[in-house]
């Protein structure tokens, strides 16, 4: 028979899971389901998905037919689009589906251009332009007409190769320059979509609290005074840059006959120690991949001006949310709507459709 | 190893699971002299050789206090004693800042002293003020000297106290070596205190932490808005740190069987600073007391001597806290507080007009709260620049975190709240729902573990 202490604490812990329960649904992120897509022969993530993001920003994102976020179908979509290339910036789960870049431009160029132009955003956290260059025919192929590519980059690390990533799907190997397609799976997904429809984000959070890499230690040990290692020097030459550089490029601009336009947000004006730092630490590199683009019939947008520009005229950062750090991070509603009138600018300027 | 890593927990448990099933008192004590040497091994067990010298040393030396008939031979005994260990806390602790300190008043002196690579053993400012004040009590008759040395040795390197106190008493903890013993309430009371104690150090000060960290980096590019919320964020973050750590630490012994000293009682709510040091760090402000302001003269000789014993003191206890000019500074701020307090009561028409019992805890916490700020800022220029960014009307990025503002709000409604006598939320022992509370906050405490653990403020100490 049960004492009264055990029906007391079972009574506890079932309250207690029905408080967490809740908890979790309103404040904690849900989780992020995958599934293969057989037209674009890729993981995307899964349609009819609402995934709520509470850990930086604020946003709630809808993920339509072959994983594009905030369009319900896009095949039937009869609009020209332009298609927004990205990784975790261009998914932007900080922000609501309104105020993300591509549905800014749609909803800048449906004010100049009565509705004829549309911006949907491929975009996945980890992506990198070797994803761009394997997905661009497919996109092409599944929503057309497309009439431009405008590739999201932040720093000059998005386009160098042997960079190491969570989700390796794209890759851009060295020794030699190529570009490789890997099949990549995640896992668990059942559990994680159960999990999900059930709104138990909670029990995920636990498992990963569990499983993460906590290292436990159990061994006597000893202390150092200092631990000041000098840094390894990973840093490539100029001409080794430069090569990876008109590779990518070259293959990038084979791939498509339509405009590429490769749009470089850095991260400034950003704060660094303790002061508002607008000077690019990349700006050289950068300088090496906008001549390099225009070589190869690439045009190249930098943002630099527009963010410092920005943070002069109101004295917001286009990066970081109140819940993170002001300056870090993802793009805010701010820097996307600034990207975004950019972008569209140009578009008017441009393009004709 | 710190008490909020899971590795710590599963070490715990097997220690209780241990001591639960032996039946021996002085196997159970053996058992815990060696997990508490083990915790500090899990450290440096380098330095595990230091406490067995401090603790041979308070053994043998408070024997012999006792046993001395001549108060001379006692007075030099003691005297070695606080020497020891007064010692090796200045060694490890003030050496360098010592050095340095002179190299820059005197720049020209070359006293043929370099500063040198030390790791300052963990908890030594804790074990060495337990070991003198367990000397001074033989020396004033008002304790027994131990007559075990593995019961010494547990008081001295009692794991759940060794690195951030409380600094316990041998007074109140050796007698408890021999009744001890784990019993349910006393497991539901310890498990109680350690759940709120981990809820407040991992979701409510680490959370902060990262504000105020980000704050104090970069205290030049934010508003005066801004800065009074990180200033205030930072009194949570060091008292939810702090007394998370105390309340851990004394659960965690009431867990094995041991009554621990309680070290707060919300200290915000002091209407006065000489108030607010009888609510915080209650176990380092009567050591204080005890053996350095009543040795000192106390308020036995005089005003002067009273305000002039109050400075020295608290100066000393910014010392303790650091070495550094900031630190110094913010204990010669509270000792001046204090006098300023002492002078203010002891004017007998101020004693008859004395400030409203909210006004006058309002006006507490804003003078602590100043004073954190020299407290948390690495030197002066930057205490400085923020005590300007808090009285200038300073434009720049306005920060408003919602965690931040979340929290300010219910520290600011449950102290409102204790002051009304409203003690509902701080989980009374026989009430229904503090068991369900108590899950509801494991559960948010698992679904908020760090993977990367903030070290305890009072850690450095």
């Amino acid at each position: 028979m049960l004492t009264k202490p055990t029906i007391n604490i079972a009574i506890s812990i079932f309250i207690s899971l029905l408080f967490i329960w809740g908890f979790c649904y309103f404040l904690c992120d849900s989780l992020i389901s995958y599934e293969f897509d057989e037209t674009l022969d890729k993981q995307i993530h899964k349609p009819g998905l609402i995934y709520k993001h509470r850990s930086e920003g604020w946003g709630t994102t809808y993920i339509g037919e072959h994983g594009i976020i905030g369009v319900k179908d896009i095949t039937k979509d009869p609009r020209k689009k332009v298609v927004i290339w990205g990784d975790s910036h261009v998914e932007a789960f900080q922000v609501d589906d309104d105020k993300k870049l591509p549905q800014v431009i749609s909803s800048l160029q449906g004010e100049k251009a009565d509705n004829a132009l549309m911006a949907f955003g491929v975009g996945m956290s980890g992506d990198s332009v070797a994803d761009y260059y394997f997905d661009i025919p497919k996109y092409e192929k599944l929503a057309p007409p497309i009439i431009a590519h405008f590739i999201i980059i932040s720093s000059i690390d998005d386009i160098l190769p042997d960079q190491s990533a969570d989700r390796i799907r794209g890759v851009f190997n060295s020794n030699p320059y190529r570009l490789e397609n890997n099949n990549w799976k995640p896992r668990h997904q059942n559990i994680k979509r159960l999990l999900n429809n059930l709104g138990l984000y909670f029990v995920w959070d636990l498992v990963k609290s569990f499983n993460s890499n906590m290292v436990m230690h159990f061994k006597p040990a000893t202390r150092n005074a200092y631990s000041n290692k000098a840094r390894a020097d990973i840093s490539e030459g100029p001409n080794k840059v430069e090569e990876a550089i008109s590779f990518l490029m070259k293959k990038l601009r084979a791939q498509t006959v339509l405009p590429i336009i490769i749009v470089y947000c850095p991260y400034i004006p950003t704060i660094t120690e303790g002061k508002i730092v607008s000077v690019d630490q990349g700006a050289f590199s950068i300088k090496l991949l906008a001549q390099k683009a225009l070589q190869n019939n690439i045009v190249f947008l930098d943002m630099t001006d527009s963010f410092i520009n920005a943070f002069n005229t109101t004295g917001k950062l286009p990066r970081g949310f109140p819940n993170s750090w002001p300056g870090y991070g993802h793009f805010n509603v701010m820097g996307h709507q600034i990207i975004a009138l950019e972008i569209s600018t140009y578009i008017q300027r441009n393009m004709t459709y | 190893m710190l008490l909020t890593e899971p590795g710590f927990i599963i070490f715990f448990i097997l220690l209780l699971s241990v001591l639960a099933i032996v039946k021996s008192r002085k196997l159970k004590k053996t058992i815990i002299l060696i997990a508490s040497y083990y915790f500090y091994s899990c450290w440096d067990y380098r330095f595990l050789a230091l406490i067995i010298f401090s603790t041979l040393s308070g053994y043998f030396i408070g024997k012999l206090i006792e046993s001395d008939r001549t108060l001379t031979v006692k007075k030099l005994l003691l005297f070695i004693s606080v020497f020891i260990n007064l010692s090796m806390l200045g060694f490890f602790r003030y050496y360098n800042f010592f050095v340095s300190s002179i190299s820059e008043i005197f720049p020209a002196t070359n006293m043929g002293m370099n500063a040198i690579n030390l790791i300052v053993p963990l908890g030594v400012s804790f074990y060495t003020f337990r070991l003198i004040s367990y000397s001074v009590d033989i020396y004033r008759g008002s304790i027994a000297a131990c007559r075990n040395i593995f019961d010494f040795a547990l008081y001295v390197s009692f794991f759940p106290v060794i690195i951030s106190g409380p600094i316990t008493r041998a007074s109140n903890f050796i007698p408890q070596l021999n009744s001890f013993s784990i019993s349910r309430s006393n497991l539901y009371a310890g498990f109680r205190l350690f759940i709120i104690g981990l809820f407040l150090k991992i979701v409510i000060a680490d959370r902060l932490t990262s504000y105020v960290n980000y704050y104090f980096s970069n205290y030049d590019v934010f508003s005066t808005i801004t800065a009074w919320l990180a200033v205030l964020s930072y009194s949570l973050q060091i008292y939810y740190d702090f007394a998370g750590y105390s309340n851990m630490a004394i659960g965690l012994a009431l867990m094995m069987g041991f009554k621990i000293e309680a070290n707060f009682n919300f200290p915000y709510l002091a209407t006065s600073v000489s108030d607010f040091w009888k609510r915080w760090h209650i176990t380092l402000s009567t050591w204080i007391k005890d053996y350095i302001y009543i040795p000192l003269g106390g308020s036995r000789k005089g005003k002067r001597r009273v305000y002039i014993n109050l400075l020295m003191t608290m100066t000393l206890c910014g010392l303790w806290h650091g070495a550094a000019l900031t630190f110094i500074l913010w204990g010669f701020c509270h000792g001046l507080f204090l006098v300023i307090h002492h002078a203010w009561r002891s004017s007998s028409n101020n004693a008859r007009r004395s400030l409203s019992p909210s006004i006058a805890c309002l006006f507490t916490f804003i003078v602590i709260t100043l004073g954190w700020v020299l407290f948390r800022s690495d030197n002066l220029f930057q205490a400085l620049a923020i005590f300007n960014n808090l009285f200038s009307i300073k434009g720049g990025i306005t920060w408003y975190q919602p965690f931040v503002v979340f929290v300010l709000l219910l520290s600011f409604a449950a102290h409102l709240l204790y002051n009304l006598n409203f003690r509902f939320f701080t989980l009374p022992l026989n009430t229904k729902y503090t068991t369900v509370v108590l899950f509801c906050l494991m559960w948010i405490i698992i679904v908020f573990y760090p993977k990367e653990f903030q070290p305890f403020v009072y850690l450095q100490f």
